[in-house]
């Protein structure tokens, strides 16, 4: 992977596939006329204030006002941006796994989609940069999306049904264009569905329900009680709703389990395609507000305090690499296996002999005794007071540091991002 | 296996394990209930196991085991208490795609069931294992959680869980969280005169949800109240009831009794002829009670004939003296006091007693303060 170096660049080309190989960047042309037209205002501008302008901008803050349109193009200009980190975020979390099941390209575009949770998750005062703390989400929603696929891959419509929560088959509803009473009522069955219908109905008192997977389609008798659950139930979605009957229930519970499929094996094509070199219209590009112009100053000023940030992420650097160091042997070696050699938690297991769960404990025990070494350090040398907020945002830069720095990596949030052997 | 982050926490169900977790979910009204047991077992097992072995070799389920399965008839979620009071509430699910967290109201709301973390549980049944992938304090809960009043629970996205459950320990040892349950709302008390309609109501099985049929005030109350929600669990799933006081004399404790640790006892054997007070009744009944790490029985004699309906209840120590400040309290079912239902330790004694009349089906609920380990309310039918 060539990296870039230009601001604009940065903020305006994204990744292109050969085949499963990155196969060089491509500019879109809106998003290249917005750069230009704001570096011309702000050219000293560093790439973390560049970061922090458009992450701004997305945030809405409401003295700035920024329209519908403008956080768009903010939120373009950081999924540009954050193109680097899903990428390798994609490459190592899909090669860890089984290739066969999940292209480089296709954990790409899904975990790219994943854009949104990033930008509101990440918290600029918080230690981490974007892309560190991008890359720790995209990781996560690829490892989801994997164990969601290969759910769907081995489980009948109806296993699968109960296997999603309520705010995925809301997403995958709205994604295959349902309107909002529709999915209100299509989850509220899914709900009547998942209290009643469920597996080893038939197992004896002694002998647990081996199968869950193979879940068979229910009854007409258990979609008769559906139905009367449902109905006993509607009037929480409004008065007048009418009453639903048995097939009803059996229409949409099919549909909805098509929905959560089509959903977790989206048309990768649709998902993310840059708008090309069209530089005409949307003058708007153009146009700095002077709104817009204050907070590039503030981006400025602010990304001026980047050399105590630095200082204190060396300070921090050691820190870790110190607190690693002193761990006992074992827990040393299953970070690096972990974290530097890329293995799965399987792969370790089979590499030490022991059960995957040993691996999960352990590691679990291991980061447990590296967070509150860390948790410590924050409190002395930082001054930060300790809350289970703040405690969580320490758990995301320890996280972000092993998986990139320690990793191997160079620094992720600098401006380079060189390809690891 | 699984695919797992590394924040995540993978546990292991031994086969034998999950058929024996399984077999103790038999006494359930449906399927529906049976399994929705069986998966709050398996969640509950694991994270007990998990802390004896990693944290703290006094984890235990809350409430205890001979009480437990009346939880899961009536909602989901299960806790674990450790032995500082933190409580971990579990919240065990099927789907494995980490979006949110939905915690039945029942876990925030009643205030002696709030725990202080809320811990997201994806279970896969068929192969064995549990994964926690997140937890919140109640205060994210309900912050930052959406109530969702279909469904009488608060949902939490996984952007506002911490999805690091090695930072758990870390969490509770460095900035510790109160006990919530003094600052959860108290549900306003149930008159008894509304509780045998909706026993009546609620305890039959083809009522699918009943959590969802009353508001959640009374909801609340009536499963804050063990002993309803006892009677509630056992209608529901055509069990025997707990029998009167006056039958377990004559004919030997019911068998829910004896769970709960009632045993009947010659008279002979206790009194030894030290106390002399003259009855006609050869048995009284029996429970050890543990408060901080001294034993003491708490007992129930009849004075008189049965059919007077004159009772002692008695608290004397298995050795030593009752310290002062000590209370013996009885209360209505509906935990109303009436006069003359305490006897307070003065100065440490030897026993503490109260003596009632009682009518013939009337239920009497014992109080201890301070309050025994595992204290649940037990209304004693007369």
């Amino acid at each position: 992977m060539t990296p870039r170096q230009e601001a604009i660049a940065l903020f305006s080309t994204f990744v292109r596939f050969e085949g499963d190989r990155f196969g060089g960047w491509l500019a879109d042309g809106r998003l290249r006329r917005s750069m230009k037209a704001r570096l011309a205002k702000a050219p000293e501008l560093n790439e973390r204030g560049w970061t922090q302008f458009w992450h701004g901008r997305w945030h809405a803050r409401i003295d700035e006002a920024p329209t519908d349109r403008d956080r768009l193009l903010a939120r373009s200009h950081l999924m540009a941006y954050l193109q680097e980190s899903c990428f390798w975020a994609a490459r190592k979390t899909a090669s860890a796994f089984d290739r066969t099941s999940l292209t480089v390209a296709d954990a790409f575009q899904g975990a790219i989609a994943e854009v949104e949770r990033v930008l509101k998750g990440f918290d600029p005062e918080r230690g981490t940069g974007l892309k560190s703390y991008a890359s720790v989400i995209f990781g996560n929603a690829i490892r989801d999306r994997l164990r969601q696929q290969r759910e769907v891959d081995v489980c009948t419509p109806w296993a699968l049904l109960r296997k999603v929560s309520q705010k995925r088959l809301t997403e995958a509803l709205q994604a295959a264009g349902w309107n909002e009473a529709d999915i209100a009522r299509r989850s509220l069955a899914w709900s009547c569905f998942k209290t009643l219908y469920v597996p080893g109905a038939d197992s004896d008192a002694n002998t647990p329900p081996k199968v869950t997977r193979q879940l068979q389609r229910p009854s007409r008798e258990m979609w008769g009680a559906i139905a009367n659950l449902y109905n006993s139930r509607r009037l929480d979605l409004g008065t007048g709703e009418p009453s639903e009957s048995p097939e009803e229930m059996a229409a949409w519970l099919g549909k909805c389990a098509e929905a959560v499929r089509a959903y977790l094996y989206p048309d990768v094509a649709s998902l993310n395609a840059p708008s090309g070199n069209d530089e005409s219209g949307g003058e708007w590009l153009d146009r700095v507000a002077d709104g817009e112009r204050d907070s590039l100053l503030a981006a400025a000023i602010d990304a001026e305090a980047e050399r105590d940030r630095k200082d204190r992420q060396t300070q921090m650097q050691s820190f870790l690499l110190e607190a690693i160091a002193g761990l006992p042997e074992e827990g040393r070696s299953l970070l690096q296996f972990y974290y530097r050699d890329d293995l799965r938690q399987q792969e370790i297991a089979e590499r030490l002999q022991i059960k995957q769960y040993t691996v999960s404990r352990r590691l679990t025990k291991v980061r447990q005794t590296v967070l509150k070494a860390l948790a410590a350090w924050s409190e002395d040398v930082l001054h930060m007071s300790l809350t289970p907020e703040v405690l969580d945002s320490i758990s995301t830069t320890l996280e972000a540091w092993l998986e990139t720095t320690y990793a191997g990596a160079e620094d992720p949030d600098a401006l380079t991002v060189v390809e690891r052997s | 296996m699984t695919l797992a982050a590394p924040t995540h926490l993978l546990l292991n169900i031994p086969a034998d394990v999950r058929q024996q977790l399984w077999q103790q979910s038999g006494a359930h009204s449906s399927p529906a209930t049976r399994w929705q047991a069986y998966l709050n077992r398996l969640s509950l097992h694991a994270v007990v196991q998990w802390l004896r072995e990693e944290e703290d070799r006094d984890a235990r389920s809350w409430p205890r085991e001979s009480s437990i399965a009346s939880i899961w008839e009536l909602t989901n979620g299960a806790a674990v208490q450790l032995s500082d009071g933190t409580r971990l509430a579990i919240v065990a699910d099927e789907a494995t795609d980490d979006r949110e967290l939905c915690v039945p109201q029942e876990w925030v709301d009643i205030p002696s069931w709030a725990a202080q973390y809320y811990v997201a549980a994806q279970v896969d049944p068929e192969e064995g294992w549990v994964r926690l992938w997140g937890y919140a304090t109640r205060q994210q809960v309900i912050v930052q959680g959406r109530y969702e009043a279909g469904d009488r629970a608060y949902c939490l996205d996984a952007e506002a869980l911490t999805q690091d459950m090695g930072l758990l320990n870390v969490t509770r040892e460095l900035c510790p969280v109160d006990s919530p349950q003094s600052v959860v709302v108290p549900l306003p008390p149930l008159p008894l005169a509304q509780i045998e309609s909706l026993l009546q109501r609620l305890g039959n099985p083809e009522v699918v949800l009943p959590r969802l049929t009353v508001p959640f005030q009374v909801w609340g109350a009536l499963l804050e109240h063990d002993g309803w929600r006892q009677r509630l669990y056992r209608q529901r799933a055509g069990l025997p009831d707990w029998r009167s006081v006056a039958s377990w004399l004559r004919e030997g404790v019911s068998d829910v009794a004896a769970q709960f640790g009632w045993q009947r006892l010659q008279m002979v054997e206790v009194m030894a002829g030290a106390r002399g007070a003259a009855t006609q009744a050869e048995a009284l009944l029996s429970k050890s009670v543990t408060i901080g790490d001294r034993a003491y029985h708490l007992r129930v004699i009849p004075q008189g004939e049965l059919s007077e309906g004159r009772w002692r209840f008695e608290l004397t120590p298995d050795s030593g003296r009752i310290p002062a400040g000590t209370t013996l309290r009885l209360l209505t079912e509906d935990l109303q006091p009436f006069e003359g239902n305490a006897d307070e330790a003065a100065t440490d004694v030897e026993a503490l007693f109260v003596d009632v009349a009682i009518a013939s089906g009337e239920g009497i609920v014992w109080e201890i303060s301070p309050a025994p380990d595992d204290y649940e309310r037990e209304i004693l039918r007369f």
